[in-house]
């Protein structure tokens, strides 16, 4: 996939790196993926009261 | 049209969502109070930005705790906010951006290219959105989306808009100064590529990134960068002139910017103030 700005040879390194985390980074997702809850349950810290 | 914006360049707490709201509610209103009519704010603001066990008990679907906070702020301020957060559907988590604005509605785009370790905590998203405006159309992108010349070459010629929310740290070490050897050119982009698109596609761009300490992980080379976010938050108004710049630190960044709402015919209704131009809007036409 190109980049919209040039990097030259590390480029090429930082390509391979996205690509080799992609894998390696999909599996230990989609081991969470299976572990997770379907529904969505909010704490307690994430009722925000803002002042008007 | 000339529109006042703003570009929200905060630090933000991890996973501290009640203090990251309150610290963004005050700069929203001071963006309010300057007539700003649309305000982007960084990469998972909420939550804030670094590698963490899981993100499941902090993501949200859209009504969620952030997103109605959100939804109230841009009807009651007649303000469009877009913002970072951790986006749930069903099982899967997303690095997302919301769009909200006055008459309440909501759109989400989802980060399409993660990179270091966001690919094991999140799912790409997998399409570009685009949404209608009274201003025009507005692009999104999420910090590396930026990087990708598909992204551009996919909104060219279809927005009149790009709002991009990010999270882009400087890899540098934050003691020695010292550039990381792999990395270190990329931080500076932050400031650079903005500018570029905005140029390039003759589009306004509004780059909203997080500032303050942070720690670079990636993950298969094992490397963990004790660095700060880039900051360099810019408002880049086409070819109107030079960007509007924040620095590394905190910053509310308000500018205005030109829109050709429809490509080759200029309009160049100055709305001033701008807040109440805003609020003569009817959105529900967009």
């Amino acid at each position: 996939m190109a980049f919209y700005v040039p990097l030259g040879p590390r480029g090429v390194l930082l390509r391979l790196g996205t690509f080799l985390i992609g894998v390696w980074g999909g599996l230990v997702y989609r081991v969470g993926y299976w572990r997770r809850s379907v529904t969505v349950h909010y704490p307690e810290p994430l009722v925000v009261p803002l002042p008007d | 049209m000339k529109i006042g914006v703003a570009a929200v360049q905060m630090s933000c707490d991890h996973l501290n969502v009640s203090a990251n709201l309150h610290r963004a509610d005050d700069l929203l209103r001071s963006a309010r109070e300057s007539g700003v009519e649309l305000a982007v704010l960084p990469e998972l603001f909420n939550t804030g930005y670094s590698l963490c066990p899981d993100y499941a008990p902090y993501s949200e679907t859209l009504d969620g705790p952030t997103i109605a906070y959100l939804r109230g702020r841009s009807r009651q301020w007649r303000m469009a906010i877009a913002a970072g957060f951790v986006e749930r559907d069903g099982r899967h988590i997303y690095d997302s951006l919301v769009f909200c604005t006055p008459d309440g509605n909501a759109q989400i785009y989802r980060k399409r290219h993660l990179v270091f370790w966001e690919r094991f905590r999140f799912h790409p998203g997998r399409s570009p959105l685009v949404v209608a405006t009274p201003w025009g159309r507005v692009g999104f992108a999420i910090c590396a989306d930026m990087i990708y010349r598909k992204v551009w070459d996919g909104y060219r010629g279809r927005i009149d808009m790009a709002v991009v929310a990010a999270a882009w740290p400087d890899f540098a070490d934050r003691d020695s100064g010292r550039r990381h050897w792999l990395l270190g050119h990329v931080g500076p982009l932050s400031a650079s590529i903005p500018a570029k698109v905005a140029m390039d596609l003759d589009i306004p761009v509004i780059f909203a990134n997080q500032c303050g300490e942070t720690r670079t992980t990636i993950p298969v080379l094992g490397t963990r960068i004790s660095d700060r976010f880039a900051g360099q938050s810019s408002i880049c108004d086409g070819r109107h002139g030079a960007p509007a710049r924040a620095e590394a630190e905190p910053a509310l960044l308000v500018a205005p910017i030109t829109l050709h709402h429809q490509r080759g015919v200029k309009s160049w209704r100055s709305t001033s103030p701008w807040a109440p131009a805003a609020s003569s809007y009817d959105w529900a036409r967009s």
